[in-house]
């Protein structure tokens, strides 16, 4: 099971442990180091936090959703009866 | 969380940096062993020196432009971290494997899975496209990380400066010092006709230079289509394909360097 993971779906996990990274660093980066950005959109470190939620945490939900739904043989959606 | 850290007597900059450079070096081991075991010995080493190479090429010459340094890491090949181009290519390895189970589904857990062969070049391209803007996602948060925690510094602008100074850029968590000039060659001259003010990158997102967004959309971009584009010949040998990569990357380093490294001055 554990190898099976490791084998088809450590891309992903990697990809985020990543996402988490920037999450917590953002939410850990000192006020006096995120003012030398000098930006005018980044003025305190818990909006790089969701700078990246929006920008990479969607990229593993999408990723969850296409393991759930795609067939393993043919790729092609499955189709619910509902 | 800052007060956390401090109450168990753990400097967050120093903690982060140090977690920065272990967690780059393990994400390439677990990569590069995952890539060893799935993919075989052949595809591995070629993919990964070959990026290893074209990163750590390029990223040197950037250090060389007197654009920006990274401080205090340990482990150092030459001007830059080790941490770095193992890093870079292990994430491109993940970004890789990832778009494709984004695009093909289930199809890509397959060890032995390759692109579609009709519309070839197309598809290598788009899914490129697609592993570039993911890896862009990443650095768009990333980079304005890095220069909070020194994980690499931009060399700002300063009549002279060309190199990391004390009082110019604080010595926030400094181990290593770098010191490195633009040299005074034809390409210096050249460019410095477009930056008489001195004006050093100044069209900035996030506070990073657009240009580094640029680049690493590129690289990315380049690389990754080259691999897919080699990976994707089910009729050539192994060594053919190595042999194919690293000439094309021998070709990618002078190319991107002169294309989007312009020396700092």
């Amino acid at each position: 099971m554990l190898k099976r993971v490791f084998r088809d779906h450590l891309h992903a996990i990697l990809f985020s442990y990543f996402w988490l990274g920037l999450f917590v660093g953002g939410l850990v980066a000192p006020a006096e180091r995120v003012w030398m950005l000098e930006s005018h959109l980044v003025t305190e470190g818990w909006q790089l936090t969701v700078l990246s939620m929006v920008l990479v945490l969607p990229a593993p939900m999408i990723y969850l959703f296409r393991m759930k739904y795609s067939s393993e043989d043919t790729g092609r959606e499955e189709v619910s009866d509902a | 969380m800052i007060t956390l850290f401090q109450t168990l007597g753990i400097e967050p900059a120093h903690f982060f940096k140090a977690a920065f450079e272990v967690s780059c070096i393990s994400f390439f081991l677990i990569c590069f062993a995952h890539s060893w075991m799935f993919n075989g010995s052949h595809r591995t080493l070629r993919e990964f020196s070959a990026g290893f190479f074209l990163t750590f090429a390029c990223e040197s010459l950037g250090v060389l432009s007197g654009a920006y340094v990274y401080p205090g890491f340990y482990l150092y090949l030459f001007v830059v971290p080790v941490a770095n181009p193992a890093s870079w290519v292990a994430l491109v390895y993940v970004i890789i494997g990832f778009s494709n189970r984004l695009v093909y589904g289930r199809r890509a857990l397959d060890a032995n899975f390759i692109l579609p062969s009709n519309r070839l070049l197309q598809t290598v391209l788009l899914m490129a496209a697609l592993d570039a803007s993911l890896a862009l996602g990443i650095d768009l948060v990333m980079d304005p990380l890095a220069t909070i925690f020194n994980w690499w510094i931009w060399v700002p602008l300063g009549e002279g400066v060309n190199s990391v100074v004390t009082g110019v850029v604080e010595p926030y968590n400094f181990k290593h010092w770098t010191f490195l000039t633009t040299p005074e060659t034809p390409v210096y001259q050249f460019f410095s006709g477009f930056f008489v003010d001195g004006n050093r990158y100044p069209s900035r997102v996030l506070g990073i230079p657009l240009i580094n967004f640029i680049s690493w959309f590129v690289f990315v971009f380049v690389f990754a289509s080259q691999c897919r584009g080699v990976e994707s010949q089910r009729h050539w040998s192994e060594a053919k394909k190595t042999l194919v990569l690293w000439m094309v990357v021998l070709v990618d380093v002078p190319v991107l360097v002169m294309t989007l490294i312009p020396p700092n001055l």
